[in-house]
């Protein structure tokens, strides 16, 4: 069984890689495939009650997209399964379906599409359409997008559709406007002395009916944004301000106050050395297509995060999130690269990366309960100028990477870290913990972290992963050891362990061992694995999802033609 | 200018965007709701999945009771039932109250799935399908959807009582189709409990320990899923009845207790009509 097992699987690696770009009827069909699953085990340890255990004990799902280019001609589709939806992706995903089909042309400086697409407008304060299958986000627009470059420099694009909400659609309309200008196009001598220079401008209004017994809704919510962006040289600079009039929702607890936020980066990169710079003050900004929605569901807008994304196992158990109703922070970092030859550099240079990022809450001052009408309508007030009192979360972080020889490199890293859990794994809103300060669970710790990549013989390399995360609260601190050996380009074995020595609770103190074989094939690719997974929140661009623990065998095949 | 007409196509298309925002200067509503109606009208059922670890489940029980006293206790019948997760549901020693069921789990996982965030409902158990999650739905959107329902066509009216009788809950049932009814229908009867003081996590993560429990599912009296209750066609001018009786847990406060009565379509679950009577 288990040789016709393989063997099944190998005809199918090996027949794809043959298979890549299929002409057809004059035009070209390419497209991918991928294919989860996972054999549930119980375990008492990471699960005492059995609250995560599926009654399916195998999940699975995936997906394939297929598309067909002709000339100025597209088209294609996505197919999608759960059966059932894994553990830790939105329930909401129940079934299978084709969730994805478009037809586009372009002709004459249009660009038509009809049916689903993904759009943005500027960083997607007002309008991001995207989709990140890690976390189960997809807010795909159904509807019609046309995209015109009238005259030299000008780009714009309109859009109107619905948004995608699991196998169905958002209740909201969504439908908007965004241009953006060259400036350089426009006046040479700004291209002479150097500068490119981008403005441009948004403007999107949902609608959605309503028919609350209670409160008078807004049917219809309007946004704008005005952006620009600036390079010279080795610096550039883009800021962006967006306005949202009174949008009452679940986020915001209905009240009817206008929202706004700003978002500037600066940057300078010159001989090695880069510096970038960013600041972002958002307040009341959740805009979603239903106004009842939660989660990450039917987000009309992205909020891009200030602070660093970690990939490591341990600093990635505690991700900021970007808290949409309002924060403001910041971001700071510094990278230089030594020379080679040089005393710090080395044979082959070294590279120092510093990085530093807080975000806290804004300013807020509410109104007093027992004015209902200003309660609803304002909410509270909010002084840009002054602070916020809440701190959410801090990470400063150093790294130096360097390679020693042709056969060996290393990372080595340390972080200290602030995270506000009750803000961001329980979601208290502000004015409860102004309200009582004292019940907030708060978590420090540090992180140390040291990477390296040997290269043992040709085609062979031995990567290990050496982490510790100490902290008294929380979970406490952990360890972790990493080890993949890789054979260019088919084999990859990967065995790792967490242990979380610190629990305070001493039944807890278990460990997380996983073990993976991924075996490549041209552009296919599958993955098997064994071993504990310990619950977590997993974020992309500062979208989150919690994931629950899981024990069992897990499988992955991936492939494209 | 055949670029000039391709950039006025192209804003021309969307720019009824530019009009389209709303400014609200007083919020409330301020409409007069009757309810002083004898002529029975579609009611509604709010299965709210909950749980006394669940810090936002409060606020779930807050919009029923606030439709409650809105709409009439006749009109709108919450139903809390406490199934899964038990992060949400389990007992501990500051959460020593076992509020779950058998039925409500697998109600819970019939409808959701394996790990439902909390809270969450169902109203009526309208736009259910295998494949999407129309049913489920937010505290948020209670009150519109409750008063959609309710403005919707009662196609069934019901009519019940239960009393108590050596220790046996009796309960008779008698439904008038309004309209003809094409397609079978089942009849569920459960019991709920309200009034019961056990601690309840809070929104502010502080523990409520006099916290004040509604809407308790206690126990089905019939399948959960149902019992047959009429057969297709049906018209207007029939009478359906069914009866149906179980011991009576003594440790249930008859008092605070009630029956719930509802019919439902057997393909689709829908609930075309439900209402609440006490136990005398």
């Amino acid at each position: 069984m288990k040789r016709i097992l393989l063997t099944s699987l190998f005809i199918f690696l090996g027949t794809s890689v043959y298979a890549q770009g299929q002409q057809s009827f004059g035009g070209q069909l390419h497209g991918n495939f991928q294919l989860d699953g996972q054999w549930y085990l119980r375990d008492e340890g990471i699960d005492p009650s059995g609250e995560f255990y599926p009654d399916e004990r195998f999940l699975g799902q995936g997906y394939a997209n297929f598309i067909y280019n002709q000339g100025d001609f597209s088209g294609g589709l996505r197919y999608e399964n759960y059966q059932n939806v894994m553990l830790g992706f939105p329930e909401g995903y129940r079934g299978e379906g084709i969730t994805y089909r478009y037809l586009q042309f372009k002709q004459d400086n249009l660009d038509i599409t009809v049916g689903n697409f993904y759009e943005q407008f500027g960083s997607g304060m007002i309008f991001r359409s995207y989709e990140e299958r890690g976390l189960g986000y997809d807010n795909a627009m159904d509807g019609v997008r046309i995209k015109a470059n009238p005259v030299k420099g000008l780009y714009v694009k309109g859009i109107l559709g619905r948004q995608r909400f699991y196998f169905e659609k958002s209740p909201g309309l969504v439908r908007g406007i965004d241009a953006e200008y060259n400036l350089t196009e426009f006046l040479p001598r700004l291209d002479s002395a150097g500068y490119r220079w981008n403005i441009g401008g948004s403007y999107l209004s949902k609608y959605q009916r309503s028919n609350d017994p209670f409160l008078i809704l807004p049917e219809n919510v309007a946004a704008a944004g005005v952006r620009t962006q600036i390079t010279k040289g080795a610096w550039a600079f883009q800021a962006e301000y967006a306005f949202k009039a009174n949008d009452p929702s679940a986020d915001n607890g209905y009240i009817y106050k206008d929202g706004n936020g700003i978002i500037a980066n600066l940057s300078y990169s010159k001989n090695g050395l880069g510096i970038i710079a960013g600041f972002k003050r958002i307040d009341n900004m959740s805009f979603r297509s239903d106004r009842n929605g939660s989660t990450i569901d039917m987000l009309v807008n992205y909020l891009s995060p200030t602070t660093q994304v970690h990939t490591y196992a341990l600093p990635a158990l505690y991700q900021y999130a970007t808290q949409i109703n309002g924060e403001e922070g910041g971001q700071v970092e510094a990278n230089y690269k030594f020379k080679r030859k040089t005393k710090i550099g080395g044979k082959y240079g070294t590279l120092l990366t510093a990085n530093y990022s807080v975000a806290q809450s804004i300013d807020k001052d509410f109104v007093d309960d027992s004015n209902d009408t200003l309660k609803v309508l304002q909410g509270y007030y909010s002084d840009p100028m002054r602070r916020g009192q809440i701190p959410y979360f801090h990470d400063f972080n150093v790294k130096i990477t360097k390679k020693l020889n042709k056969n060996f490199k290393f990372n080595l890293s340390y972080l200290n870290l602030f995270y506000n859990r009750s803000v961001l794994e329980d979601g208290l809103g502000d004015e409860a913990i102004l309200n009582n300060p004292d019940n907030q669970k708060l978590l420090g710790a540090d992180i140390f972290i040291f990477e390296s990549l040997i290269k043992l013989k040709s085609k062979h390399y031995l990567r290990t992963e050496t982490q510790l995360l100490t902290t008294k609260d929380d979970r406490g601190s952990m360890a972790m050891m990493l080890a993949e050996y890789s054979i260019a380009p088919h084999w990859f074995f990967s065995i790792q362990d967490i242990y979380n020595y610190g629990n305070p609770i001493v039944d807890q103190r278990l460990h997380y061992p996983l073990a993976s074989v991924i075996y490549t094939e041209g552009t296919s690719r599958f993955q098997i694995s064994y071993g504990r997974q310990q619950r977590g929140i997993f974020c992309v661009g500062g979208v989150c999802r919690v994931v629950p623990p899981s024990n069992g065998v897990s499988f992955s095949l991936t492939s494209s033609f | 200018m055949k670029r000039f007409i391709l950039v006025c196509l192209s804003i021309g298309f969307i720019s009824g965007a530019f009009t389209q925002c709303d400014v609200i200067d007083q919020p409330f509503n301020g409409n007069t709701i009757d309810t002083t109606s004898t002529t029975q009208q579609r009611n509604v059922l709010i299965e709210d999945w909950t749980g006394h670890r669940c810090k936002n489940c409060p606020k779930a029980s807050k919009v029923i009771s606030g439709l409650v006293d809105a709409f009439g206790e006749d009109r709108i019948i919450g139903l809390a039932i406490h199934g899964r997760p038990s992060s949400f549901t389990g007992v501990t020693s500051e959460y020593p109250t076992d509020f779950t069921t058998p039925e409500g789990k697998t109600i819970q996982n019939f409808f959701y799935g394996n790990s439902p965030p909390l809270p969450i409902g169902m109203l009526n158990r309208e736009n259910w399908s295998a494949t999407g999650s129309g049913h489920l739905t937010g505290r948020d959107n209670w009150p519109t959807l409750s008063s959609e329902a309710m403005d919707s066509t009662l196609r069934i009216a019901l009519t019940a009582s239960a009393s108590v009788s050596a220790g046996t809950l009796n309960i008779t049932v008698e439904g008038y189709p309004q309209l003809s009814i094409l397609h079978d229908l089942n009849i569920v009867a459960l019991i709920k409990e309200s009034d019961i003081v056990s601690p309840q996590l809070m929104s502010d993560d502080t523990r409520d320990a006099d916290y004040i429990h509604n809407n308790v599912l206690r126990d089905f009296i019939t399948d959960p899923w149902g019992e047959g209750f009429g057969t297709s066609p049906m018209v207007s001018s029939d009478t359906l009845t069914s009866s149906f009786n179980m011991a009576w847990n003594n440790t249930w406060i008859k008092e605070n207790s009630a029956v719930v009565v509802y019919v439902c379509h057997p393909d689709n679950y829908r609930i075309l009509q439900v209402i609440e009577v006490p136990v005398n």
